[in-house]
């Protein structure tokens, strides 16, 4: 028997559904987010899928322009670089430090960024409150530049790299959730539920936390691409990546010298980072749009 | 002549289910100097029915009406511009939140500075700037602001309400509009701030030779001044006709549940009574009942009423109903 | 204003005070001996007992800390450790380098930035609006170093309109005073002052306007989204209500309020402003700040790179500390918000 719908149900969504259903109907924020899923999976699976060694050197096929090239060649499909290393399998691999790595740091600087952040938002000591506006000001030096300093201390080398960066988003994180848990702290919702008499863990993590959790994922579109430009910048300056392991930011370094001769082995690693960015800024932008639009309704 | 004469103005808004009619056949009659209230509960459409007549409707709503003249001019049928130059120089318009209708950046001089004609004032660069000042202070002191000089450097968030609401009406009526259209002014104000913006308005309408259309939640929020009231619901026309008339000998079932429910003129209300309300709640957007849109709250409602009354029209007076508690029989 | 005055101005200076503690701990955080790393000067060198004394080297950690703050207000900042040249001296003519590229790279940027972004949000979600938006949205996401090199190829190398490399081509013989290129050729006593100016003008083109894209399209997108918000507020109706033409709506309610929200947002443009300027230094061999902190990264040149970190935070401390200055002078809501705060 077929149901018959003889009263129109009104459904309303919650607040997260609602900011979903707004980001879901526009065409390029899901663009962007199928492109972004698409790399991370390529990435993944950039192992299994590599054709070749990353520093195999082919020494009857250097400078190869990409195959869809008439001198191209169907096995190097990328083409290779001017030591006759293959540039897809680089450039998968390279995915690895360049957007599998800078995932890993904004994982970890985030799980420790937010829990400081939060704790934060919930501490109304007068003594924080003057503290606060310092620790703003501080936060107005650039990560990179923070980046920079650790490295200088510690020296280069992969684990210093990954290491400076992670350390240089924590600040970040800190500011973002503190800021919006404490913004969320003054609402009226917020005093009703503390009248109830509910724990400040329970405050934090039902009342508060299902109302800032598209701000923070916002911060970690931010941190994301912050965190990819900044390792592949390091990296182009020579301090990060070191160089025979593929990275897009070192392999964009070696290709002024060789861009004569082989004009792909910079348009290939720079339009992935490009795209890359791309998809994680339109991202992060849409989710903001879909959050106002939510507070607007 | 008619300053303001609608006939059967319709709003209809698109959204996902349809198309919704957020204001229904409207009539609305205003002659020079009048002070005319609007009554109506909370989606009513009485504020968009003055946004209809400044012309601040979202452009993809869909306005019609048989005739929306201003002056015996035709206010659809001109382009944006002219309409905007029509209600720059004749209309302005005062609301509930005086604060967020104020620039937060700029002085309250400077924001009524703007809105002085720019005809008004000749002379040299030096004489157009005492003269200005002077305007302003007069403004102020019409509006009943005594400490001009304090409040003229003042920045909208550093006013009270009940001033900031004065000073827009210092806005408004700067450049002696023919008619001003008080969207709940007073509403969350206090009583004595409220009945000093009440007698302002009622002041100014007189003293400026200015119509007022006062728009309100209730019938005891409204001039003892008012001369004639319109009632709406869910954006149709319940009555409309002279104040006193319509507030004594309530033809719509409406008008006397909302004149019941007010407690202001209700006030041998026994110990421990029902408040007299009309059952149910207001419909939402997209449920609105056909026909008569009261009829499932109404105490009179019958069969008939989910046709649309059409208006009846006694001496003054217009209702829209079938069961009119007014015995029309002559 | 006194209030807000007093109170930011305080909060600089302890900021500024945490500053040299840490470039003074980063002594103790680099490799090798503090005192070496402060001046300059190596253990085995014949004056290094003199430093040492100096420097209070034997004493406790805030006699020293006392010492090393006399002597960088003194502006003695000690030595390159590679090429033994005072830091000071050097890092004022880098400092002036930088500042040059980087306030034309911000002028260029506002200049194009803010009236796009209130073109854009006129024509909120039209043809238009999506067109500056999409490019502002690329502009934004193009890694700087990536868009240095396709610009490089295509206006030096393929069109050879401007040099790839440098401040200014050293025949003209113009000696760096200031650190400031055009300043330099102003002051210089060469017979070619034009042909001087013209060839500084050639080279700096190319790493402005690279280094001004990234913040310009930030600025853009800031300034239309604010200006886009402004346009919907009650002030801006009831501004038309009154029958003001759209232009005098933008220009004296809409648009100076949006800068209001836009400058609260400054910080992110100025980090992103000085973290590209470290990569367009080096990649044009510029001579300024960020040029000199990664070349002294590689050689391991301590005195530098502290001074170069010095530098670049109190830049940012400063560029900041000045926003928020101008910003509570012109609008009087920003003090009363954050006085209430405080």
């Amino acid at each position: 028997m077929p149901q018959i719908n003889l009263y129109h149900h009104d459904e309303t969504p919650s607040p997260l559904q609602l900011v979903w259903k707004s980001y879901r109907a526009r065409f390029l924020s899901m663009a962007a987010l199928y492109v972004l899923l698409a790399m991370i999976l390529v990435v993944i699976l950039s192992p299994l899928l590599a054709p070749f060694n990353t520093s195999a050197q082919f020494s009857d096929a250097i400078a190869l322009p990409p195959s869809w090239v008439e001198s191209g060649n169907m096995k190097y499909l990328f083409g290779t670089d001017d030591l006759g290393r293959d540039m897809l399998s680089r450039l998968l691999i390279g995915g690895l430090y360049s957007l599998g790595l800078p995932i890993l740091m904004v994982a970890v600087s985030s799980l420790i960024g937010m829990s400081i952040g939060a704790l934060a938002g919930i501490d109304r000591t007068i003594k924080y409150q003057s503290l606060s506006r310092l620790f703003d000001t501080l936060l107005s030096i650039p990560s990179f530049l923070m980046a920079l300093i650790i490295i200088a201390i510690l020296g280069t080398g992969f684990n210093n790299v990954a290491f400076a960066i992670t350390l240089s988003l924590i600040p970040q994180f800190i500011f973002v959730t503190r800021n919006a848990v404490h913004e969320e702290w003054h609402k009226d919702y917020v005093t009703a539920s503390r009248l109830n008499g509910c724990s400040k863990a329970y405050l934090l993590y039902r009342v508060i936390l299902p109302n800032v959790t598209p701000t923070l994922v916002m911060q970690l579109t931010v941190s994301l691409s912050v965190a990819i430009m900044d390792i592949a910048a390091l990296s182009f300056l020579g301090l990060g990546i070191q160089a025979p392991t593929p990275e897009w930011g070192s392999m964009l370094a070696r290709s002024l010298d060789e861009v004569y001769l082989s004009p792909w082995s910079m348009v290939l690693p720079g339009v992935t980072l490009f795209i890359t960015i791309m998809a994680i800024n339109i991202v992060g932008d849409s989710l903001r749009r879909a959050l106002k639009e939510r507070v607007n309704s | 002549m008619q300053l303001l004469d609608i006939r059967n103005l319709t709003v209809e808004m698109q959204t996902p289910q349809g198309v919704v009619r957020v204001l229904d056949k409207v009539n609305l009659q205003l002659s020079e100097g009048e002070i005319h209230s609007i009554v109506g509960e909370s989606g009513s459409g009485k504020s968009l029915l003055a946004k209809a007549i400044v012309g601040f409707i979202n452009p993809n709503w869909q306005v019609t009406a048989d005739r929306l003249w201003w002056n015996g001019q035709d206010l659809l049928a001109m382009t944006p511009k002219q309409r905007r130059h029509i209600t720059g120089r004749d209309m302005a318009m005062i609301f509930q939140d005086p604060n967020a209708y104020l620039d937060p950046n700029s002085t309250v001089e400077q924001q009524i500075i703007e809105a002085i004609p720019q005809g008004d004032v000749r002379g040299t660069f030096m004489r157009r700037r005492v003269d200005r000042k002077t305007r302003v202070k007069r403004l102020l002191h019409r509006v009943g602001i005594r400490d001009h000089e304090s409040i003229m450097d003042s920045y909208p968030f550093e006013l009270s309400q009940g001033i900031a609401q004065k000073v827009s009406i210092a806005i408004a009526i700067a450049h002696r509009p023919r008619l001003l259209i008080a969207d709940e002014p007073t509403t969350a104000m206090e009583p004595s701030t409220r009945l000093q913006i009440h007698r302002l308005i009622a002041r100014l309408a007189v003293s400026q030779q200015m119509s007022v259309v006062l728009i309100s939640q209730d019938v005891a929020s409204i001039l003892p001044e008012t001369k004639r009231l319109t009632m709406l619901y869910c954006g149709q026309l319940m009555e409309t006709g002279p104040a006193n008339e319509v507030l004594s000998e309530p033809a719509h079932p409406y008008t006397d549940s909302m004149i019941r429910m007010s407690l202001q003129t209700q006030q041998q209300l026994p110990h421990k009574a029902r408040l007299p309300t009309l059952p149910g709640t207001i419909p939402t957007l997209r449920h609105m009942p056909i026909g008569c849109r009261l009829g499932p709250r109404c105490p009179y409602a019958q069969k008939t009423c989910v046709k649309a009354p059409v208006a009846t029209h006694e001496r003054q007076r217009v209702f829209h109903c079938h069961f009119p508690l007014l015995d029309t029989t002559p | 204003m006194t209030r807000y005055l007093v109170g930011r101005l305080s909060v600089f200076i302890i900021a500024v005070f945490l500053l040299t503690v840490f470039s003074f701990s980063l002594n103790y955080l680099f490799p090798g001996d503090p005192i070496t790393n402060m001046t300059g000067v190596r253990t085995f060198q014949n004056n290094y007992s003199l430093v040492m004394e100096l420097r209070a080297g034997d004493e406790n950690i805030a006699a020293q800390y006392l010492h090393y703050l006399r002597h960088l207000f003194a502006g003695d900042w000690g030595l390159s450790l590679s090429n033994s040249t005072p830091v000071f001296a050097d890092g004022l003519q880098h400092f002036m380098a930088s500042m040059e590229l980087i306030i034309l790279a911000l002028l260029v940027a506002v200049i194009f930035g803010l009236p796009l972004g209130v073109f854009a949000a006129t024509r909120f979600r039209q043809r238009s609006d999506k067109a500056v938006i999409s490019l502002a949205m690329m502009g934004y996401s193009i890694p700087v170093f990536w868009l240095a090199q396709l610009l490089i190829l295509l206006f030096a190398i393929k069109l050879g309109w401007f040099p790839i490399t440098g401040q200014i081509n050293p025949l003209y013989g113009v000696e760096p005073q200031t650190g400031s290129i055009l300043i330099d050729v102003f002051l210089s006593q060469s017979e070619y002052k034009a042909e001087a100016l013209q060839d500084a003008l050639n080279h700096i083109v190319l790493p402005v306007l690279i280094l001004a894209i990234m913040p310009m399209m930030l600025l853009l997108r800031l300034m239309r989204n604010a200006t886009q918000e402004m346009l919907q507020k009650p002030f801006v109706k009831a501004a038309r209500a009154r029958g003001l033409s759209e232009w005098r709506v933008l220009v004296k309610h809409a648009i100076p309020n949006a800068v209001q929200s836009v400058l609260q947002q400054t910080t992110l443009l100025f980090s992103l402003l000085l973290t590209n300027s470290i990569v367009v230094e080096s990649i044009f061999n510029w001579p300024g700040m960020g040029n000199w902190l990664i070349r002294s990264i590689f050689e391991r040149d301590y005195p530098i790179i502290q001074a170069a970190v010095l530098m670049f935070a109190f830049v940012i401390l400063l560029f900041n500390l000045l926003v928020e200055l101008y910003h509570g002078w012109r609008f009087p809501i920003v003090r009363h918000e954050q006085n209430a705060t405080d």
